[in-house]
């Protein structure tokens, strides 16, 4: 008999199976079951019948590969997992290897890619999916289901010339390969990897076996900020060396469970690594990404959401039509556009398209110019199926105006003439813009405000890790605060965008919030913004 | 042999939680919470909130659902879909 699942996990992504626990858990404390004449006692349950627990879904590989990372064998200096709050809905199984394995294969069973459906998700704490004894394994099962790219994220340990080729097998397969330093020192001292060689040579196997592969860096301030950074600098040139796709950089910052003292500023060393990055942009040609991206908009651009290219994917079509930093797109194939979302949907269009051809009007440096990209004109590290914008690199995913059009929606619904809405240090800026641009909410009072994340606390300021306790606590400060009591509360989805069903990282659904507050609440539905 | 679907098992504990010192009535408060908090009630078209209950045997007395709630009102009886 195979372990109990951790129920945290369902909460977040299937909540029905929690409401079974807790409906089975009230009729018990009155009633006891019984079988011919006896008393059964009841610990547990099971899923009867498996078709029934199928949810729609993307169908991407990785919803099932993900349930072999369990265990890791790195030991980061920065691993977000060690600063998860104990009450944060990521449980984490405890099973011998075979039964994951079970699991995964009767996940794949279950994985319908043509009906886009497949089980409902149940993950827990992610950390090495490539050390899982089955790992391959289950990579081939899957590629029998799909032909969609296998999107590895992985710390590099297990990238021997075995390993890579029995992955080339398996193409269309992308690499986010966390190196974090090109330097061996470095990385055994930030990963506490013994044997740092292997990832670090694994660059070279990859560009030789075709597989595309991302370097990702977090650049954690160790032993000083001028350390990380120079070291910085030689971890791009590598990359770039062995034709990267692109080097992601995320920016460090760690909850209050993780360090309850200060470790470093995080303005100083974000900004210090973003002011490093832009200077490598011009002279790398591998396209290198901060994450959250919107930092560094808000930090330079003073015009947010423009459709403005930071790089171009080498070989890729936009690369062989000359395009590069600073262009800002205006046409696409005739097309107006307005905004950066606006700008990666239609690239996305074309990118799946038949199309062999694309025409793009960009303005560069005060000109504007009309190019030509050949869609048939490419090579490595660029490729059709794991690029996704021909090669155009933007400054994140910027904030789609529909946003503001379902916004005017909800407000509507509710004729409510005082709407509080409740956004994020890096968004508000965009936000305000887009709003102050629209027309479609004449004079009517949007108070826009930003809140702490007590929750994690330490430096983690993102709105996506927002749960339902921080809404709870920053609202009635709020009407304390206030004199005008507002009549709605709207707030972005995305701190509720793991399941369906509007959940937070504990498990906690909004509703919550205006049962304690006394004011209707409604969710914005926008995507996450840290992708 | 045909293999088998991995089995999905989950654990059940003993209630702990009670709002109401009366199991029976306590058991309909937990079950009311417990289906609010993945579905909205219609009446027709319209979205209603619901934070409360009556016996039918008993239509003088209100019992709450939730226990830090506010009291939603009025109000949410005018949210419309």
């Amino acid at each position: 008999m195979n372990s109990f699942q951790d129920i945290k996990n369902a909460s977040l992504y299937e909540p029905r199976i929690q409401f079974i626990k807790k409906q089975l858990e009230s009729l018990l404390a009155v009633v006891d079951l019984e079988k011919e004449g006896r008393i059964v006692e009841v610990d547990g349950f099971r899923l009867k019948n498996l078709k029934d627990w199928l949810v729609p879904s993307s169908c991407d590989p990785i919803e099932v590969f993900e349930y072999a990372g369990s265990h890791c064998d790195c030991d980061c200096l920065f691993c977000y997992n060690r600063g998860n709050p104990p009450s944060v809905a990521l449980g984490n199984l405890r099973r011998p290897p075979r039964e994951e394995f079970e699991e995964m294969r009767t996940r794949i069973d279950y994985f319908f890619p043509k009906a886009k459906s497949s089980l409902f998700s149940s993950l827990g704490e992610i950390y090495e999916v490539s050390i899982h004894p089955h790992f391959l394994e289950v990579l081939r099962l899957l590629r029998g289901k799909t032909p969609k790219v296998l999107r590895i994220t992985t710390n590099g340990k297990t990238l021997t010339p075995d390993v890579v080729s029995r992955l080339a097998e398996l193409k269309p397969v992308y690499l986010y390969l966390s190196l974090n330093s090109a330097s061996p020192s470095r990385r055994r001292k930030l990963m506490r990897d013994r044997d740092p060689q292997i990832a670090i040579d694994s660059l070279p196997l990859l560009k030789e076996a075709g597989i595309p592969y991302a370097v990702l860096i977090v650049p954690w301030p160790m032993d000083s900020l001028g350390e990380m950074l120079d070291d910085l600098g030689a971890t791009v040139s590598y990359a770039e060396e062995h034709d990267a796709h692109l080097v992601g950089v995320n920016l460090p910052g760690y909850s209050k469970y993780f360090s309850q003292e200060k470790l470093f500023d995080l303005d100083e060393v974000w900004s210090a690594t973003v002011s490093h990055v832009r200077n490598l942009r011009e002279k790398t040609a591998c396209p290198i990404v901060v994450m959250p991206s919107m930092y560094e908009e808000n930090l330079y651009e003073g015009r947010k959401n423009l459709p403005k290219v930071i790089a171009a994917v080498k070989n890729s079509p936009a690369a062989g039509a000359g395009l590069g930093m600073g262009d800002q797109i205006l046409e696409i194939n005739g097309i107006s556009i307005a905004s950066r979302p606006q700008a990666r949907d239609l690239l996305f269009i074309l990118q799946r398209s038949e199309n062999r051809e694309a025409r793009l009007r960009v303005e560069r440096e005060g000109r504007t110019l009309q190019l030509s990209l050949n869609l048939e004109d490419f090579s490595y590290p660029y490729s059709r199926e794991s690029d996704n914008h021909l090669g155009i690199i933007f400054m994140g995913t910027g904030l789609r105006l529909s946003y503001l059009e379902r916004l005017k929606e909800i407000i509507d619904s509710y004729k409510a003439k005082h709407v509080l809405f409740l956004s994020s240090i890096l968004v508000k800026p965009t936000f305000e813009q887009c709003l102050a641009e629209s027309h479609l909410f004449g004079d009517l009072r949007i108070d826009i405000q930003v809140l702490r994340n007590n929750f994690f606390g330490g430096n983690v300021f993102m709105g996506d890790l927002l749960v339902v306790q921080d809404f709870i606590d920053f609202i009635k400060e709020y009407l304390e605060r206030n004199r005008v009591r507002p009549d709605l509360i709207v707030i972005p989805s995305s701190p509720f965008n793991l399941g369906q069903w509007g959940r937070d990282l504990t498990g906690r659904v909004y509703l919550e919030i205006e049962r304690e507050v006394g004011i209707p609440v409604e969710l914005l539905e926008c995507a996450s913004i840290y992708d | 042999m045909a293999k088998k679907d991995y089995v999905f098992r989950y654990k059940l504990e003993p209630k702990k939680e009670a709002v109401y010192p009366d199991p029976l009535l306590e058991m309909i408060r937990a079950q009311l919470e417990n289906i609010l908090n993945i579905v909205i009630p219609l009446e027709g078209q319209r979205e209603v909130r619901i934070d409360g209950f009556k016996l039918l045997r008993d239509r003088e007395r209100a019992y709450k659902i939730f226990t830090n709630e506010q009291g939603l009102g009025d109000f949410l009886q005018e949210c419309y879909l």
